[in-house]
């Protein structure tokens, strides 16, 4: 049995949660399964359902939240991918 | 129909390495080894609940993955979606204007594949994949 059981979400950072919503869902068609805002993490960010899983477009609201200098460093991209644990 | 997150591919210096981690720390088995020539890399798909990982090292300095590792470092790569039909999703991709690399599906490790350009998706490239029965 592996420690690492499936992959619960990638995590995609970018500039405007809701232009990415928008592109996302056009292009794909995936549903968006929640949205928010997670002030503590400095974010807004939405889920989108693929499967069994999900991708995570997360916008980063202040320099407290690393995936802005990711951004800043080199554009917007996937940032991480979180498996769901056995552990 | 996208189904599901087939795989996503991690870009990695050294395959044998990598695998010290993922394999045997993680406990991830590989489900397939393979060199793929015409993206110059070889390549390891492990299999972690429904979908996969698949760890690409590049084997030239030309591919699109010795590029990625040159400015990027290692790291995520790609995200790659399931589809019965690569054909028609592609298609419809492009029908909608959306920017693709690949013009038409092509043989890759996961099956009939074809990448779509990362400029049309916030920096993520996207893959899909018809998986070979």
């Amino acid at each position: 049995m592996s420690i690492a059981r499936k992959i619960d979400h990638v995590a995609i950072a970018v500039k405007d949660v809701d232009a990415a919503v928008k592109t996302f869902t056009e292009n794909f068609g995936l549903p968006v399964e929640r949205r928010g805002e997670v002030p503590e993490l400095s974010m807004r960010n939405a889920f989108l359902t693929i499967g069994d899983a999900s991708l995570e477009l997360f916008q980063p609201t202040s320099d407290k939240n690393p995936a802005l200098k990711f951004i800043t460093d080199r554009g917007e991209g996937i940032t991480c991918c979180r498996s769901r644990s056995n552990i | 129909m996208l189904r599901k997150i087939h795989h996503v591919g991690i870009a990695v210096r050294n395959l044998d390495e990598a695998l010290t981690f993922y394999r045997d720390t993680l406990g991830l088995p590989v489900h397939k080894t393979a060199v793929v020539e015409d993206q110059g890399v070889k390549a390891a798909l492990l299999t972690i609940g429904n979908s996969e990982i698949e760890l690409l090292e590049p084997i030239n300095t030309n591919g699109g993955v010795a590029k990625f590792l040159e400015r990027r470092g290692e790291g995520l790569h790609h995200i790659c979606f399931e589809t019965d039909d690569v054909a028609a999703e592609l298609a419809a991709t492009k029908a909608k204007g959306i920017e693709v690399i690949d013009q038409a599906p092509r043989k890759g490790l996961a099956g009939m594949i074809c990448f779509l350009h990362p400029r049309a998706n916030h920096g993520v490239l996207i893959e899909y994949a018809q998986p070979s029965l």
